[in-house]
């Protein structure tokens, strides 16, 4: 199994208020290509800033950062943005659709850039959203769809983008459990077909099953936790 | 103070940047209200001390011939109400450059230096030191009459050749223009130079003819008038009355009465963008404000945090406001006047204008404080906590499907809150409507003016030196062959009194029997029946009278009273039209005065002019053409000025419109941090937001041109109170270039959201504006 994420030596504090917090403090982590690894942890532990760093949009102190072979922290502005196009797909827990555009549109805001040919773009858009089981709702606006419609639109946009990398953040907070897991077994499936590495921050147990790998942040770096379920 | 209003307080300092725009907003507004009337005061001001400082005569007295400076000083040695006196000789003359003749003024005065009486202000050069140097009035360079160079004038059939060595500004030629016969502002109409006073006697006889003074602290003018009445006084003119300060006070005068029409314009604009800026920062805030509630606040102490806020910005918006309207009316004066001279800005202490303006800005900022906070605290606690600026949106399908998806948003985010839009829309729209107007207004008034003078079919109008009979008038008398003209008409013009309904005016009075012949004569009212009297509209709407109405014209004791048969359209003229033989009471009825002439062709003018001019009987000649070539020169200027507030007020275009976007990007941070984390690059994030704002700017531009038009009609009353009276009409170019500036304009003002989303914290947004 390649490495398509190796994380040495992070280190990474916010001050607010004269106050210094430090987040994480020489955390380690090296991910395989088309692992799924789940990261626990209380609330305030660093998830989220880490993921932050995988994805290119915040930095840290110390430490170093390589996806795919590149160090992200010596990229220039353009070329992070390029990483982040290409390579990062990003499902946050408050999904951040664009709401002037419909569902069908925010999938192809994601990928119009990878996608030059307009059939295809339109192929891969339908492909994802019928995946995530919305194809009848293609061209409503975020806001006429229920949170968990909405979540599921966030996902089939990360998603769509076939990217090297998922960085999720509670990706199923607002689905119910049967949902939950199909949307699990399509993430699986691209796992499998595109060898995609997925991290996903969650505290829900019913997800262990599908993992990897599970990792808690504690103290500002990441400890190993016993697998709760399946995996492979 | 309570920790409720310290934290308010707090909070703007942490927003610094956006307090910072809404209090410039609110300046703004606060500055176009004021300066109007401010910049009157600096001009009234200014101009008071100008005249001061380069001592504007009090009295300028004209002798009929020319008197022994002994016996004149004698008289204004003895009397205890002059303070200072200057004896100069005077004497019309003629500059003839090339194939045109410019009239002259030729002023002997015996020290340019230092004077107790019209001092001058020094633009180049130096003053004459010796005979046959002179300094001239600026102004005619493009004339040749510049430093170094040598001058020929003719004065009283001598040449006087002068070498310029200096130029000057003198205060009582600020307008060489106001002394044309047409009445028309003429630029450089007019050569007025200064030179050494025994050159001048040399050439043209000894002797003075002109005594400008200026008065002891209460002494009075008319006594010394009365003294000096005794050597025969052609004229006699108070300072008052002196075309450089009236036209100067007519100055202040316009920009006061256009002061309540445009502040209430500014008011109307300033409200709305106060209001809309504030209601939103209140909304943001509103779980803030449902945070207090359960803890207890009552509305009052909420309210009155809020209005510590509002205060707290007022204060700031103020003092910008302040400063705003000192470079305002440091620019429009300046602009105003440096078509004429230079002249020192002196800022009046002159609160009244302030206060109304803080006056305003409190009123508008409190108000749209309040409603908000009245509107939120009105909810249940509950209600208030849950409460969240709305995430709805109003979607459409705009746009088609092979545009770019960030372009697309971009057009959509357009109509996303379409109250919104109609408002900003509006109010940039009214903004790119004043702009316009100034255009609008500018095209209408010259277009009118050239159609009123394109509406005379005459070529030369000659005046006489005395009266002339009729009848033998000829082409040949007037040097011209028969075949060279088309008619010669003659006419009697005489400036009297006339009297209407009480008030009356000095206006020309010219009797003429085929007057129909020399002017299409387009009428407001009645008919252009020379039976009676046609008076212009300009003259009828001063003595306020109308068509059926008697007019009286007087000179001396001699009084005739005719009916008006019908006024006429002219822009500037005072005039009343009719026959000969009404007039008979006043000169004997065979005679005329002058004389109208229609070349077969016009393009002779110049020429023919020269052969009238050079006829026994003919004392001057207005040459037609001369007149349209001057008005479009000042077209030209006043073009150039009414740009700058154009483009001026397309600046606040900028500021209202930047301070809506600003508002509208900083609600969709979140998108914005969103592009970023799916990789879209910041130039097409940009491309998107001029997406949006050029349909903005479309709709505002649009908007703005029948507002032009609106705020051109509302101004042109106004304009007809204290310049002359105009239509508007339809003008392309105008309109074009309102819309096309106008619109660029609101497209600048898309630098604001570009940068906000270029300096946007991608981490921060997501991680504080998505937080569970
Ligand atoms: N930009 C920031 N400025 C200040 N503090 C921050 C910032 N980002 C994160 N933090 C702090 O770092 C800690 C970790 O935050 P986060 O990564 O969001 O935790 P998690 O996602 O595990 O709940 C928290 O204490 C949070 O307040
Ligand atoms: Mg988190």
């Amino acid at each position: 199994m390649s490495k398509v994420v190796s994380i040495k030596g992070l280190h990474k504090s916010f001050e607010t208020g004269g106050e210094v917090t430090r987040v994480l403090t020489g955390l380690d982590l090296v991910a395989g290509k088309g692992e799924m690894i789940m990261i626990m942890g209380p609330s305030g532990s660093g998830k989220t800033t880490l993921l932050n760093m995988l994805g290119g949009i915040d930095r840290p102190e110390k430490g170093r950062i390589r996806v795919g072979g590149v160090d992200i922290l010596k990229l220039d502005k353009a070329s992070l943005n390029a990483y982040r196009r290409d390579s990062v797909g990003f499902i946050f827990q408050f999904y951040n659709l664009l709401p002037t555009l419909s569902a069908r549109e925010n999938v192809e805001l994601g990928i119009e850039m990878l996608v030059p040919d307009r059939a295809e773009l339109t192929e891969r858009t339908e492909r994802y959203l019928g995946l995530v089981d919305l194809a009848d709702k293609m061209e409503n606006f975020p806001q006429e769809l229920s949170a968990g419609q909405q979540q599921r639109v966030a996902i089939a946009r990360a998603l769509a983008k076939e990217p090297m990398i998922v960085l999720a953040d509670e990706p199923t907070g607002n689905l119910d459990e049967e949902r939950e897991q199909a949307i699990m077994e399509l993430m699986k499936s691209l796992q499998d077909e595109l060898g995609t590495t997925f991290f996903i921050v969650s505290h829900n147990q019913r997800l262990k099953k599908f993992m990897d790998r599970t990792l808690e942040l504690r103290g500002g770096t990441l400890v190993d936790m016993p697998n709760g379920g399946g995996g492979r | 103070m309570r920790p409720i209003s310290r934290s308010v307080l707090r909070k703007l300092w942490k927003m610094k940047w956006r307090t910072v725009a809404i209090s410039s907003v609110i300046a703004i507004a606060m500055a176009m209200i004021v300066t109007g009337w401010y910049a009157a005061a600096v001009l009234d001001e200014s101009t008071e001390k100008f005249f001061e400082d380069y001592r504007m005569a009090d009295l300028f007295v004209e002798f009929s011939d020319d008197q022994d400076p002994g016996d004149v000083s004698a008289v204004l040695d003895a009397s205890d109400d002059v303070k200072h006196y200057d004896l100069r000789l005077v004497r019309d003359g003629i500059y003839d450059p090339e194939d045109r003749e410019i009239n002259a003024v030729l002023i002997g005065i015996d020290e340019p230096a230092d004077r107790d009486v019209i001092r001058f202000q020094r633009r180049e050069g130096r003053y004459f030191r010796s005979s046959g140097e002179a300094v001239a009035v600026i102004g005619m360079e493009d004339y040749g009459v510049k430093v170094g160079s040598t001058v020929p004038f003719e004065v009283a059939g001598v040449t006087i050749d002068l070498k310029i060595t200096g130029l000057v500004s003198s205060p009582e030629y600020l307008f060489t223009s106001a002394y044309t016969d047409y009445g028309l502002p003429m630029a450089g109409s007019l050569v007025v130079v200064y030179m050494p006073l025994s050159d001048l006697q040399n050439v043209t006889g000894g002797g003075v003819n002109d005594v400008v003074l200026t008065l002891e602290n209460g002494g009075s003018g008319e006594k010394v008038a009365d003294d000096l009445e005794r050597f025969g006084t052609d004229s006699v003119t108070k300072r008052s009355d002196h075309p450089s300060v009236t036209m100067m006070k007519v100055g202040a005068e316009k920009m006061k009465a256009m002061f309540p029409l445009l502040g209430a314009i500014f008011m109307l604009i300033g409200f709305i963008s106060i209001f809309m800026t504030m209601m939103r920062l209140v909304q943001n805030d509103s779980r803030y404000i449902g945070v207090l509630m359960s803890l207890g606040y009552s509305k009052m102490d909420i309210a009155r945090s809020w209005v510590v806020m509002g205060l707290f910005i007022c204060l700031i918006g103020s003092l910008i406001g302040i400063f705003v309207t000192f470079l305002l009316t440091e620019m429009i004066v300046s602009v105003g006047t440096a078509m004429y001279y230079r002249m020192d800005l002196v800022y009046p202490f002159h609160p009244e204008p302030f206060l109304m303006g803080i006056g305003f800005v409190m009123v508008a900022v409190l108000v749209s404080v309040i409603v908000p906070v009245y509107l939120i605290t009105r909810s249940s606690v509950r209600e208030a906590l849950e409460y969240k600026p709305r995430t709805n949106v109003h979607t459409s399908k705009l746009g088609t499907g092979r545009m770019s998806k960030v372009t697309l948003m971009g057009f959509r985010n357009t109509t996303r809150n379409p109250w919104r839009m109609l408002i900003t829309v509006l109010v940039v729209g009214m903004t790119i409507g004043v702009a316009g107007s100034w255009l609008v207004m500018t095209d209408s008034a010259f277009s009118y003016v050239n159609d009123q003078i394109d509406a005379d079919t005459w070529d030369l109008s000659a005046d006489f030196k005395g009266q002339v009979v009729a009848d033998n008038l000829s082409a040949s008398t007037l040097n011209l062959g028969e075949s060279d003209v088309e008619y010669v008409i003659p006419y009697t013009s005489m400036f009297m009194s006339v009297g209407g309904s009480g008030k009356s005016v000095g206006a020309t009075v010219v009797g003429c029997d085929n007057m129909s012949a020399t002017r299409d004569f387009d009428m407001r009212d009645g008919r252009a029946d020379f039976e009676g009297a046609v008076l212009t509209n300009t003259l009828a709407d001063k003595i306020d009278v109308k068509t059926g109405d008697v007019v009286s014209i007087r000179k001396g004791s001699a009084e005739v009273k005719l009916r008006i048969t019908g006024v006429t359209y002219h822009s500037f003229l005072s005039n009343i039209y009719t026959e000969r033989k009404n007039l008979q009471l006043f000169y004997d009825p065979d005679n005329c005065t002058g004389a109208y002439v229609k070349l077969t062709d016009p393009g002779t003018s110049d020429a023919a002019a020269r052969e009238v001019r050079n006829a026994s009987i003919v004392s001057s000649v207005l040459v037609h053409k001369d007149i349209t070539e001057t008005l479009n020169s000042v077209v030209d200027d006043a073009r150039a000025f009414l740009y700058v507030f154009f483009i001026m007020n397309l600046l606040i275009t900028i500021v209202v419109a930047g301070s809506a976007v600003i508002l509208a990007t900083m609600e969709r941070d979140v998108e914005f941090a969103t592009l970023d984390t799916l990789g879209i690059p910041r130039s097409k994030v940009a491309r998107s937001i001029m997406a949006e704002m050029s349909l903005l700017a479309l709709m505002s531009s649009a908007i703005g041109i029948p507002m032009s038009y609106m705020f051109a009609g509302m101004l042109a009353v106004v304009m007809s109170e204290v310049i002359f009276y105009f239509p508007i009409i339809i003008t392309i170019g105008a309109t074009i270039t309102t819309f096309l500036i106008g619109a660029a304009f609101v497209m600048l003002s898309s630098a604001v959201p570009i940068r906000y989303s270029g300096k946007l914290d991608t981490e921060r947004t997501i991680r504080e504006r998505t937080a569970g």
